[in-house]
């Protein structure tokens, strides 16, 4: 047993000397068809039950390697599973069985709108009821009732933001985050523009106003605002990740040139596989070169298990920028 | 033997409770001797049961000040192992930081606890059951929780000493926060907050009632806690059955009177035991303990006003 906690900074990360490297896309989609669910879902780890998120990303990944045999019947049992998922009002719960929906139906949708998806089958009902429900999805901050209530009884914000650039929240009728708002407007930026409700592209204008209203001074995203937690709030990677993939349009922004530098600047050092693959997903998508033995190595290190969802973003991280259109590019359906 | 199932009391239909303060000058000495010892003076059933620990791992924080130190997790890990427990998993789901295991290499808890994939489970995406709440301090009715924590046969809370920003405190029972699935409600768990903080402690601690609450003090963190507070060296253990007690007792060796904190006054009527006269003190007595914590900004004026309860969490 070790004693006092060790200074982190000054330690290099460790690599498990039993495990092999681990090689992706090969072993990445093996790992895919051989983790999922025989309901055809993927849980947050292999033998979890089967949830919407873990099996959403998974099926992106694998659709990003469609060239591999082995990807097509499983991703077509991975659709399946979310055509049966959704909740009658177009949502997706986060695991089956549930009942409301919540933040996982972007996921869903984006699932939906990628390429394969529609060679496979035929989403549009289900992809639009589900963008339907997202565009109705408004947070519970915001709204006049709730304006006037906070004025009648001298409420003090929360925090400095703009609660009028109103975004997504996690679960329905709750604030909206960075994570949540991003993944909405991945959705329906992914999404045939034929399939959008009335009012989406207020609600992407609203969304990406929100995400640049909360960027932070110092360069990229917390979770939320930069005075959510009653402190100035430091940029996390994950939060900084999915802003800048929400914000492709809007290349030239300040907030953006501050963002892409504060993740370039910090990459190499992200803990974590989980984090370290959205990172790499987010650099590959604005293409920065991030190393892919990097992103191969944290997959190999220690005694951890490996997420569906993390693989599934390793997966699309290596397919070329400029490659076909998938779920994350502009769609061409 | 299961707090989960533990009737929901008055105080004078409880017996007394007892708390141990240990002292334990760093992460360095014989931690799992020392509660070891302490879990003995408590008679805990432990024998061939399922024991889960559930510390408060928040972030990537390089001042000790923000997490419950892993060598604490794992020196009760190897206690309660001593004590004949079939099972001891460590368990955890971070509020605040989506990726779990970019936390657990971060404060190394695999050399604290072995291997993770056998020895943690991370309560944000483990299988999850919808459950009835027991009270209604809030409007919520109901939760999904983690199988891990609702199968349990004996669960342990292990926070960190701390003062908050938003409850006053972060003890025991607002640890309880980490066993509610980010799966479900996302990172932050914002649903809790729209509930209203104290009052979604009370209805998550009414369901799932710690058996046993174990307060890493040796580095505590006083101020603006749980996430921008200074650390605090206090040198102590604090463990105890009744996890109302036990925090308590924590708010007194902080400097602050339980009463004025919504939540645990709402909690010492039908959760545990808040007055000190009902609490029976076992180990360092709590004079000698006691090291005033600076309070956070938004709880400064409890100082002043000694009849003001903080927050209200529900009629008492």
């Amino acid at each position: 047993m070790r004693g006092l906690e060790t200074d982190h900074d000054q330690v290099p990360q460790e690599i498990n000397p039993n495990s092999a490297p681990f090689s992706l896309p090969t072993q990445g989609v093996r790992f895919l068809v051989e983790s999922q669910n025989p309901d055809g879902g993927w849980g947050f780890h292999a033998a979890l039950s089967s949830a919407t998120e873990p099996t959403a990303w998974a099926v992106m990944g694998l659709d990003a390697c469609a060239g591999h045999v082995e990807c097509r019947q499983s991703e077509e049992k991975g659709f399946a599973w979310l055509e049966e998922c959704q909740l009658q009002d177009g949502s997706w719960p986060a695991h089956l069985g549930q009942r409301e929906g919540s933040w996982v139906t972007s996921a869903a949708c984006l699932a939906l709108a990628s390429k394969r998806c529609w060679l496979i089958g035929d989403p549009e009902e289900a992809l639009a009821k589900g963008l339907r429900w997202l565009v109705k999805s408004w947070p519970g901050e915001g709204n006049p009732w709730w304006r006037l209530r906070r004025a009648k009884l001298k409420l003090r914000p929360a925090s400095r933001r703009d609660s009028g650039l109103r975004g997504w929240g996690w679960t329905p009728k709750t604030s909206g985050w960075v994570e949540p708002t991003a993944l909405a407007l991945l959705a329906l930026q992914a999404a045939p523009r034929e399939l959008h409700p009335k009012d989406a592209q207020k609600r992407i204008r609203l969304g990406q106003a929100m995400l640049l209203d909360q960027a932070l001074a110092t360069g990229g995203w917390n979770s939320g605002s930069s005075d959510s937690y009653g402190y100035a709030a430091r940029p996390q990677p994950g939060p900084t990740a999915w802003a800048l993939m929400a914000l492709r349009e809007q290349q030239h922004g300040p907030e953006i040139v501050a963002g892409l530098d504060w993740l370039c600047q910090i990459h190499s050092q992200v803990k974590g596989f989980f984090s370290f693959s959205l990172v790499c997903l987010c650099l590959n998508l604005w293409g920065v070169e991030y190393g892919l033995s990097h992103l191969e190595n944290a997959f190999s290190t220690g005694s951890k298990p490996i997420s569906p969802m993390a693989i599934g973003w390793a997966l699309l991280a290596i397919t070329p920028p400029e490659g076909p259109p998938g779920p994350l590019r502009a769609p061409e359906i | 033997m299961n707090g989960k199932e533990s009737p929901l009391l008055p105080p004078h239909q409880r017996p007394v409770s007892r708390v141990c303060i240990r002292r334990a000058e760093s992460y360095t000495v014989d931690l799992a001797g020392v509660i070891v010892e302490s879990l003995r003076e408590f008679h805990i059933p432990v024998q061939g049961k399922s024991v889960l620990l559930k510390p408060n791992f928040v972030g990537l924080d390089s001042t000790g000040a923000m997490n419950t130190s892993p060598a604490v997790a794992g020196a009760a890990r190897e206690a309660f192992l001593r004590l004949g427990a079939r099972r001891v998993t460590v368990a955890e789901g971070p509020a605040l930081e989506r990726d779990t295991w970019a936390i657990l290499e971060w404060i190394r808890l695999r050399d604290y606890i072995g291997p993770l994939d056998r020895n943690f489970t991370d309560l944000n995406t483990d299988h999850v059951r919808q459950v009835e709440l027991r009270t209604r301090a809030t409007t919520l009715h109901r939760l999904y929780f983690p199988e891990s924590v609702l199968g349990t046969d004996f669960l342990v809370s292990m926070p960190k000493l701390k003062t908050h920003r938003w409850a006053g405190v972060s003890l025991s029972l607002k640890n309880l926060f980490g066993i509610v699935p980010g799966s479900c409600y996302g990172w932050p768990k914002n649903i809790l907050h729209w509930a209203q903080i104290p009052r979604a402690i009370l209805d998550i601690a009414s369901t799932v009632r710690p058996d046993f609450a174990i307060v890493d003090g040796i580095v505590g963190m006083e101020g603006e806690g749980p996430l921008d507070g200074k650390p605090k060296n206090t040198g102590l253990l604090v463990m105890g059955d009744d996890p109302v007690a036990v925090d308590a007792t924590c708010a007194r060796i902080m400097g602050i009177r339980p009463e004025r904190i919504g939540y645990l006054k709402a909690a010492g009527c039908l959760l545990g035991h808040l007055r000190e006269e009902n609490i029976r003190q076992l180990g360092e007595p709590l004079a000698s303990a006691t090291t005033p914590f600076e309070l956070p900004s938004t709880f400064r004026k409890l100082a002043t006003s000694p009849d003001k309860c903080v927050m209200k969490a529900g009629a008492c």
